[in-house]
């Protein structure tokens, strides 16, 4: 039961670096590999800003706009001076790499003995958990609802076009690299929100706590799409809210099994990898199953 | 009558400096008039979907200026031009985003070359309407399927929205770049048209590539062949509609001094 609890919580979390992978990946079409680096950097400033005794809220929020200034870079280096998309994340990571270095001063910064957004809620007599579990629906409510509405306005319609047809959309007046630049922005500014409430959770930001983000964030991603894979928009963030918290499942009854957490990320991978072929299987299996006339994919 | 686009001394080389240099466009001269409807012929590679391109914007010219409505667009982006521009594309998959629903590529379409704003639905409830009705005027049954996903379309389907699309606020120039060229001839002769008939009803001033030089003939109003980057034949009005077949021949061999009867291509 609390393994269930603190999975659900936790992908919770989790999610919201999910959806900001999702919109460079599958709305703008991008692999932007820039999350390695923004969810520390989420993290590194969110935690210093505690310890210098910011409000968790305040910290909070400068650290999302701390992702949103990494996704600019990104997107400039991607549109202006037209670095493909995978090097340009490789870039910006490894340039955030030392940036996080700096803005923390060490390896890790602590910051168990600072008010966070969770102690604000267990002061009002919650347990940790529920304080997580609680903080993590607001969350995610509020990122949801915010998108699901950005989405479908005249903007937000731009820049879903401008992912799914480039040409199409600068043909009906789109400007195509201000979209893209902007999704960027979105999307680290989320991602890097996500590691600012992670680093609350865990009590501490760490410079190696990026190293995996990308491979989490499709999986939750992709196990949402192995489920359900056509729906809308807005079913289609809450499909990636579910796939975190799966995989979040996942993790623990790997765990559970007794495998070493060192041995994790090996396991993420794998996890991802079985995602990713699970379409193949499931037409090579349904091929074998129906004959060929009632064959639908 | 009042000129929609200007072409002056028009060059384009592709792949300058390379082995591969290629001279596409060389100094294409060319006004067209508001209401008039060309129909455009050449061979393969002889540079009209380029000549088209340079017109949208897909890409600059080398030498000499592009005007629209006595406004020069030289240096102006696709973006900024799309404003004037309605289009459609060879490749069905082109002219539409195939990920977003009929409605919200009409949604898309309805605000061409207009600043997209943050916080303005992207699909009003009265325009709903308005795309049904408009939606009616293909015969396709689309009206019912607002939000179909584009992609399920088939290509006559598609081809159809787009030119719905292209035409859904009033273009002052509409580009179709051999737009029936993938479809089955059915729907192609449907298709052609549908463009005949919605060109009519607006007087759109329309620049249409074709491969078929009895497209050519039977619409618009005037017809120019271009040849190696030149326009070799441009015959207008009641020339144009006296003109059959073999005089078109007889024309291209006059003026470029070649023979055609090689060129099988261009007879397709
Ligand atoms: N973007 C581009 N980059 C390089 N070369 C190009 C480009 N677009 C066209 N070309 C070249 O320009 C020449 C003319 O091509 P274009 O597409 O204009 O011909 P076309 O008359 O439309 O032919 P078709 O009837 O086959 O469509 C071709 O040799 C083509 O390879
Ligand atoms: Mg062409």
């Amino acid at each position: 039961m609390s393994i269930i609890l603190s999975s659900t919580s936790q992908g919770l979390l989790w999610a919201i670096m999910a959806i900001g992978v999702y919109l460079t990946f599958r709305i703008l079409d991008i692999a932007d590999l820039t999350a390695e680096g923004s969810f520390p950097l989420g993290a590194a400033v969110c935690a210093q800003l505690l310890v210098n005794g910011w409000s968790p809220l305040w910290a909070t929020l400068a650290a999302m706009l701390a992702g949103v200034l990494a996704g600019w870079v990104s997107g400039l280096l991607h549109t202006v001076l037209k670095i493909p998309a995978l090097l340009t994340g490789i870039l910006t990571m490894t340039a955030l790499y030392s940036i996080n270095l700096r803005i923390m001063g060490k390896a890790n910064v602590n910051i168990q003995m600072n008010d966070t957004l969770i102690t604000w809620l267990t002061d009002t007599g919650l347990s940790k958990n529920n304080a997580v579990l609680v903080l993590g629906i607001i969350a995610v409510t509020i990122v949801i609802t915010i998108l699901y509405l950005f989405f479908n306005t005249e903007f937000g319609l731009s820049i879903r076009a401008t992912g799914n047809n480039e040409e199409m959309s600068r043909a009906n007046g789109i400007k195509t690299g201000v979209m893209r630049v902007i999704g960027y922005m979105l999307s680290n500014g989320l991602i890097a929100l996500s590691g600012a409430l992670m680093m609350q959770n865990n009590g501490y930001a760490d410079i190696n706590m990026g190293i995996g983000t990308i491979v989490i964030g499709l999986a939750s991603i992709i196990i949402g799409e192995v489920i359900f894979p056509k729906i809308t928009l807005g079913k289609r963030l809450v499909m990636i809210v579910i796939g975190a918290i799966i995989y979040r499942l996942i993790i623990a009854a790997v765990l559970e099994l007794g495998v070493a957490p060192t041995d994790l990320k090996l396991f993420s991978a794998i996890i991802l990898t079985i995602c990713l072929s699970a379409p193949l299987v499931r037409t090579k299996l349904l091929a074998f199953i129906l004959p060929s006339k009632e064959r639908k994919v | 009558m009042e000129k929609v686009l200007e072409l002056k001394k028009v060059h384009k080389t592709f792949e300058v400096g390379t082995p591969n240099e290629n001279h596409v466009l060389k100094g294409i001269d060319l006004t067209i008039h508001q209401g008039d409807f060309v129909t455009i012929i050449g061979g393969n590679g002889a540079g009209k979907s380029t000549l088209l391109n340079i017109i949208a914007g897909n890409f600059p010219v080398d030498e000499g200026t592009i005007s629209l409505k006595g406004q020069e667009v030289t240096k102006k982006k696709m973006e900024a031009r799309s404003k004037e521009i309605g289009r459609v594309f060879q490749d069905p998959r082109t002219g539409t985003a195939t990920g977003l629903t009929i409605e919200e590529n009409l949604a898309l379409a309805l605000r061409r070359g207009k600043h997209k704003r943050l916080f303005k639905m992207g699909i009003r409830k009265t325009e709903k309407e308005f795309f049904k009705e408009q939606l009616k005027r293909l015969e396709l049954n689309l009206e019912n399927r607002l939000k179909s996903e584009v992609g399920l379309l088939s290509g006559g389907q598609r081809q159809a929205l787009t030119l719905l699309m292209a035409t859904l606020v009033t273009p002052q120039l509409l580009l179709l770049d051999e737009h029936t060229a993938a479809l089955d001839p059915k729907t192609s002769a449907s298709v052609l048209a549908l463009t005949n008939q919605v060109v009519a009803e607006s007087q759109l001033t329309t620049f249409m590539i074709t491969h078929n030089m009895e497209d050519a003939l039977k619409y618009g109003n005037r017809l120019i062949m271009l040849h190696d980057g030149k326009i070799v034949v441009d015959v207008a009005r009641e020339e144009k509609a006296d003109l059959s077949v073999s005089d078109l021949l007889t024309l291209f061999h006059k003026n470029s001094g070649e023979s055609l009867t090689d060129d099988s291509l261009l007879l397709a």
